[in-house]
């Protein structure tokens, strides 16, 4: 046992070596001195504060700057997604949703979004048709993997999805074969209930002032889904397409009011 | 510059978004109805094979349900869609063309209920069966040779999967 301390000491004093080597080069401090320093373009040894960080300069030296500021609570953001409405016209099904999130640090982005899916489906060879419209809710985080604040943020995040629909099929011309009679088929109210987990990669961007224009793809994971024995519906609001997962994406147009939008250019303090 | 970047990043996520959306699958099952499998067994609940030449007519349809077939072990049926009762005529012949013999009739009856079932708009519309009960009615012409001599139900319900549904006695 104590042998076993001794050698995790060891491995904690070299590390702690190593780290203090690189911040500091070859200059060397007094023994336990653990704020962090540089070596100056003047060669002189400086301390730097918490809000301050080193940087190399086009010629290689060093040069201290100050942190961009991120405060705690940056702002606010109201979103919507384009690809929704464009699929309402074109397609026959849509995800229109809007999202509130709340900025932390610039890195933490809490998010909630709400929508309306619609599906009304013909199938291309039948008279089937499959008929949903119900609100989707999803919960989640987005994670700015973007360190500069150059009005780019680059997400990763996960969704936790949920809903609960009913959904109506129904063939007109559905047709008894032993028989050759017509039975027209009407099954109405089935009910659905869905949830789902999403990883989310996403890119947004500034395009004046508070607007901002972003992309997300997103790859779902159904955890929950109850549907009547009659059939699992083709589509379910907010999730796509339904089976065990899913792809999708997003474009959202969000005004995103807050404390970092205008970029901090850095600042030269000794030199 | 960097402004034009990102438009043009944008507007290939936007082509992207929608060449996302655009993927469609129908991935329809590969049955595309249901069908009710029964199988001909001896005394000792062995297989058996019906060496009999045998249709079987639907009550009330205009064709027979299945045709003509020889050296049977099974065969699998299609039952109606909204009827609460089958009636089914298992009509057998043993003649040839040169030694003509005269054709008998047995009948089974197959109470069951029937559920609609879907998986996508694209694909078709099956039935599923629940069977509830079987009974038979030999040819009161024949009651020495009976065809059928006892009926089971063996697996109730009728779905996509092929499972021995009902065995014949024969």
């Amino acid at each position: 046992m104590r042998r076993l301390i001794i050698f995790t000491c060891l491995l904690l004093a070299m590390a702690a070596n190593c780290t203090w080597a690189q911040t500091n080069g070859d200059v060397k401090l007094p023994e336990g001195y653990n704020k962090k320093t540089y070596r100056g373009a003047d060669g002189r040894i400086y301390v730097l504060d918490e809000n301050q960080k080193v940087k190399k300069d086009k010629h290689g030296k060093n040069i201290a700057v100050e942190k961009e500021p991120r405060p705690v609570f940056g702002g606010f953001a109201v979103m919507t997604d384009l690809v929704g409405y464009v699929m309402k016209m074109a397609g026959s099904w849509a995800n229109m949703e809007v999202a509130g999130r709340i900025n932390f640090k610039e890195k933490y982005f809490p998010i909630a979004e709400v929508g309306i899916g619609t599906c009304d489906r013909d199938g291309k060879t039948n008279r089937n048709n499959l008929s949903i419209t119900a609100p989707y809710f999803r919960i989640g985080m987005d994670y700015n993997i973007n360190k500069k604040q150059n009005g780019n943020r680059f997400f990763a995040g996960v969704r936790y999805g949920f809903t609960s629909f009913s959904y109506d099929f129904s063939n007109p011309e559905f047709i008894d074969p032993l028989y050759n009679k017509q039975l027209p088929l009407y099954l109405e109210g089935l009910d659905g209930h869905t949830q789902w987990l999403e990883l989310v990669l996403g890119f947004e961007t500034k395009l004046w002032s508070f607007i901002r224009l972003g992309a997300n793809f997103r790859f779902k994971f159904r955890t929950v889904g109850d549907y009547e024995f009659m059939g699992e519906p083709w589509y379910v609001p907010g999730f796509g397409i339904n089976g065990a997962s899913a792809y999708g994406a997003t474009m959202n147009l969000a005004f995103d009011f807050g404390k970092t939008m205008k970029k901090q250019p850095p600042r030269n303090l000794y030199r | 510059m960097m402004k034009r970047v990102n438009r043009l990043i944008m507007v290939a996520l936007a082509g992207m978004v929608c060449a996302l959306h655009s993927c469609d699958d129908t991935g329809c099952t590969l049955y595309n109805s249901t069908l009710c499998q029964i199988s001909f067994y001896s005394d000792l609940e062995l297989p058996a094979v019906l060496e009999d030449t045998l249709t079987v007519y639907a009550v009330g349809a205009e064709t027979p349900v299945y045709n003509m077939g020889t050296n049977l072990n099974m065969l699998k049926l299609q039952l109606s869609y909204y009827k609460d009762v089958d009636t089914l005529l298992y009509e057998h012949w043993m003649g040839t063309p040169e030694e003509p013999a005269p054709h008998q009739v047995d009948t089974l009856f197959i109470r069951k209920t029937d559920m609609p079932h879907f998986e996508s708009p694209d694909c078709g519309v099956a039935m599923f069966h629940d069977i509830k009960k079987v009974w038979w009615e030999n040819d009161s012409r024949f009651p020495e040779t009976p065809l059928i001599k006892a009926v089971y139900v063996n697996h109730s319900q009728v779905y996509y999967n092929s499972q021995d549904n009902i065995r014949i006695f024969i």
